[in-house]
């Protein structure tokens, strides 16, 4: 079903006839699924599809351009930058894809310690900008491959938030184009062309775009946004090795991971307390056991040596590890009185200083996001709790005991609780469940069942705030337990900047979608 | 051969399109410039240009959802296949993303979509005359002087020179042939040279590819010769990698070594068995052909079977780049008295293609010049003043780049250094 020719050609004649296609095989290969993260559930093998046109904008006009005729004509737009999500697909008929890589626009301001980026920079771009200039951001979770605006708006969680903070209050100044083609300057970019702050006249719009953990790009498409830098630390993070063998080799006096091995799981969560609240590193991380072993193994197979080995369920059991991450941002000696003050609260609480790699392969330039999948070939994260640290550990607990009936197909990992860090100095625990199951299995319903209910029950019944709110959850099952209101007030939202639900739908309500059509999922929604 | 699309539908489908295939290694990415491997994506915008997106194609295909169209093999074939993906997809990931693009070639060919007609054209021309070029083959060996030294048979080296050193740049053939003597080789040219067949295989002409590989490799075992040597990456890794998998065998069993003229030599420099005393005074950008670099390792023949989560039996040996011909060149270019070696943002595994190679040369030639000077602008980029390769198709394209854009930018084989070098100074 091709977009009417009209609409065709008017957006061929704002972006160019280079830059717009409705070739099948140029749409093939924006198929969804096959791509990113949720990929291989049900979901997306069952509910979506080939879009109709795909579009290549290069600037906030060309997007506006292109969104005004969408509206004109109703055409479903799904915007998207790197495809790393599985919401960057076409999920209805007709849909156009607005692949945003072209929007590569940056510049950098070393003074004002912001950088200004288009929808097509990842993370790795930015970070090594900002820290040839001495300043630095942080990479999150979800890859250095991640599109820094979108991640923006989302989540951006890493363990490096524990002294920069949540992404979202580094937001500055941004471009937003509305659903309807309406460009909306929030912050400093409202007065003028200077993007340096995020607040401007008026209330914070930055809490509307981002919404719930994230609109997904259906309220429209932020086309320009400033990032707040922080200072980092002057000497040079070098790069060194041979793919897949590479890393940053840190300057010790200046970065240096500590591995500290805790007596009991108590004695690791109040590590992390004493740790925020001295003040002190730079992140805070208990990483799953089972990630070691992926640093350790050369393939897959032999991953599985490793893991398949006796005594793992006693090793996860009795393993408590926490990562810390130092950096003497302001000198050798600021480094020299935190590893001494960590040095004191690891002494009290019987922490155990191991070996450990001064290197960094995957938290400060680059997030080997990828790597979850090297396991099994498919991976999902059912839950990104960020709330505080003694409800981010409940939540392990509380979904370790859970998964236990959904393994097999689960992939065992002998209840092991995920990964735990700190955030905003201990004003936030962050726990992501990670859970990897085989994309050929025969019974996925049961890992659908796993995602998209189960786990989101689990949340409602232990009041657990998880940021997969919308993109794994179904709306009208979370949303009445939080607030009680907020998505019906999200769900307004919505409707008043995008009454003809043309921005990327049906979310947010997509996962209630998918599960009102599913004929293995339907049954269980009781709510 | 083995291996066909089917057979790699595993690793088409298990992509998970982080981009890896995309972007320069993110330890080593440079910034918001030269950040990109793959010129196709860069070039054609699309995602079909990359190899995310031709795996897509190529499932859909095999699920009959999508028929041949000049649309599709224009994606498909405007890739230089210079594995950049493939090293960048295997930093994280145990797939195959080349080999699927390889097979999705020989699936368009033995579905009568592909070639393209450049390609078929270039293959009669080696039907008929045994070289890229249709050019005469008595005169393929005229490119040798008459005062290099050499053995004409019972040699322990062959001398492989291919296509382009023999007939387009026969200067690359004589500095080897140069080099070899100064090291005191036992060398013969080989006899019977054919074309190596890569312009065979990369467009997915596996039959023709094969038989010339069948001639080559028992002309090689007939001569006794033990070392099989070339100074051209395309042919060394054509050799090295494609011929054993053209037969379903490994590299180790093939009964004579395959190496590059770099990897002989540089042992012997750094030994102190052969000397470099002639200077070359200039700021060198050493280019690392994909052929010789990323794609260079020894191919193992695996068989066997793909259990739960994927896991494999038995084990597989995965070629990730990491033991590619990279620091050889640059021994020998830092062993050459006043050349200051400079690196490019993008070097060894990361490195961006010269252009040529996959086809591009014949059937994309705009796309190919394009390649070409976005690698140039590069070498500008680090303050170069002289371009180095080592490989023929690497110096053609980069040359013919700078000429172009009228960059003043030398781009030399590394063979015509080292034999420059090899001349004691005046």
């Amino acid at each position: 079903m091709a977009i009417p020719r009209e609409a065709y050609r008017a957006i061929e004649a704002i972006v160019g006839a280079g830059f717009i296609s409705e070739d099948p095989a140029i749409c093939e290969a924006y198929c969804s699924g096959r791509m990113g993260y949720v990929k291989d559930t049900a979901y997306e093998k069952d509910f979506l599809g080939v879009p109709d046109c795909v579009v290549l904008p290069g600037s906030t006009e060309e997007v506006q351009g292109i969104v005004r005729v969408a509206c004109q004509y109703k055409i479903p737009f799904v915007p998207a930058s790197s495809f790393w999500i599985i919401h960057c697909a076409a999920k209805v008929p007709g849909s156009m894809i607005l692949d945003l890589k072209r929007m590569n626009h940056f510049e950098i301001d070393s003074d004002g310690m912001y950088a200004v980026v288009g929808p097509g920079i990842i993370y790795s771009q930015l970070q090594e900008e900002a820290m040839k200039r001495g300043l630095y951001t942080t990479v999150p979770g979800g890859g250095s491959q991640a599109a820094v605006i979108p991640n923006m708006l989302h989540w951006g969680l890493s363990p490096l938030n524990y002294r920069t903070g949540w992404a979202a209050r580094r937001i500055l100044g941004t471009e937003w184009v509305t659903p309807r083609g309406e460009l909306v300057r929030l912050g400093s970019l409202a007065l003028q062309a200077d993007p340096f702050w995020g607040e401007g006249p008026g209330p914070d719009l930055r809490g509307l775009l981002r919404g719930w953990a994230g609109w997904f790009g259906s309220l429209g498409i932020v086309t320009k946004m400033a990032v707040k830098l922080l200072p980092f630390q002057p000497e040079r993070l070098v790069p060194t090795g041979i793919s897949p063998n590479t890393a940053l080799e840190l300057p010790t006096s200046r970065v240096r991971w500590y591995n500290y091995a805790l007596p009991s799981r108590q004695a690791l969560i109040k590590a992390m307390y004493e740790i925020g609240q001295a003040g002190i590193c730079a992140g805070v991380t208990k990483v799953p056991i089972m990630w070691r072993y992926i640093a350790k193994a050369r393939t897959r197979e032999q991953f599985w040596e490793f893991w398949s080995q006796p005594g793992k369920e006693d090793e996860v059991a009795r393993t408590n590890i926490l990562r810390i991450l130092i950096i003497g941002y302001t000198s050798e000696g600021q480094l020299a009185y935190e590893d001494r003050v960590l040095a004191d609260i690891m002494s009290e609480l019987g922490g155990e200083l191991r070996p450990t790699r001064h290197s960094d392969q995957s938290w400060i330039k680059n997030a080997d996001a990828v790597t979850m999948w090297f396991l099994t070939g498919a991976f999902i994260s059912v839950e990104v709790t960020v709330d505080s640290i003694a409800c981010a550990d409940k939540t392990r607990t509380k979904l370790t005991e859970l998964k236990r009936s959904f393994t097999p197909p689960l992939m065992e990992d002998y209840g092991d609780m995920g990964w735990l860090q700190v955030s905003e100095f201990g004003h936030n625990g962050y726990v992501e469940f990670l859970t990897y199951f085989d994309p050929d299995e025969k019974d996925l319903d049961k890992i659908d069942e796993w995602s998209f209910i189960a786990a989101p029950k689990e949340d409602v019944r232990w009041g657990t705030y998880s940021g997969f709110m919308i993109c794994q959850s179904p709306l009208h099952l979370t949303g009445p337990a939080y607030g009680p209101n907020c998505h019906l007030w999200m769900l307004k939202m919505k409707e008043a900047f995008d009454p003809d639900h043309l921005s990327n739908p049906p979310v947010p309500e997509n996962i209630d979608d998918y599960i009102e059509r599913s004929e293995r999922l339907r049954p269980l929604r009781d709510w | 051969m083995t291996m066909n699309l089917e057979d790699l539908r595993y690793d088409a489908e298990k992509c998970v399109g982080c981009k890896g295939c995309v972007w320069v290694d993110h330890i080593y990415m440079p910034g918001a410039t030269f950040s990109t491997r793959c010129p196709s994506l860069d070039r054609y915008q699309f995602d079909a240009y990359a190899a995310y997106g031709r795996e897509k194609m190529a499932l859909a295909v095999m699920e009959g959802r999508l028929e041949y169209s000049p649309r599709l093999l224009d994606a498909v074939y405007a890739c230089q296949l210079c594995g950049a993906c493939d090293a960048g997809c295997k930093r994280n990931l145990d797939l195959e993303p080349l080999l699927v693009l390889e097979a999705f070639r020989r699936r368009c060919v033995e579905d009568g979509a592909g070639p393209l007609p450049e390609h078929r054209r270039i293959a009669d021309r080696i039907e008929k005359t045994r070289n890229y070029y249709g050019a005469d083959a008595r005169m393929r060996g005229r490119w040798l002087p008459a005062d290099i030294r050499m053995r004409h048979e019972g040699a322990g080296i062959a001398y492989f020179a291919g296509c382009n050193a023999s007939y387009a740049q026969p200067g690359i053939a004589q500095a080897t042939a140069r080099v070899l003597n100064a090291s005191g080789a036992d060398f013969m040219p080989m006899p019977e040279e054919w074309c190596c067949g890569y312009p065979l295989y990369a467009t997915g002409q596996a039959e023709q590819a094969r038989r010339v590989a069948e001639h080559n490799m028992a002309v090689v075992k007939e001569s006794g010769a033990k070392i099989l040597l070339t100074s051209c990456a395309e042919c060394y890794k054509t050799w090295k990698v494609d011929y054993p998998k053209l037969f379903d065998m490994s590299t180790a069993d093939m009964g004579f070594t395959v190496t590059h003229l770099t990897e002989y030599l540089a042992p012997l420099v750094t030994q102190g068995d052969v000397s470099l005393p002639g200077s070359f005074v200039a700021r060198v950008a050493y280019h690392d052909p994909c052929n010789l670099g990323r794609l260079s390792e020894p191919w193992v023949h695996w068989a066997g079977k793909r259990g739960r989560f994927g896991v494999l039996s038995p084990p597989k040996e995965y070629r990730r780049g990491t033991f590619g011909i990279y620091q050889q060149p640059r021994e020998l270019l830092g062993a050459i008295p006043g050349l200051e070696l400079v690196e490019m943002v993008r070097m060894r595994e990361n490195a961006w293609c010269c252009g040529s190679g996959g086809g591009c040369a014949s059937q994309f030639p705009e796309f190919a010049r394009w390649t070409a000077q976005e690698r140039i602008q590069e070498a500008k980029h680090v303050g170069a003043e002289v371009m180095v390769s080592a490989c023929p198709w690497c110096k053609e394209s980069l040359a013919g780049a700078a000429r172009e854009g009228d960059v003043h930018l030398a781009v030399y084989d590394i063979s015509e250094l080292l034999v420059r070098a090899l001349a004691a100074p005046e």
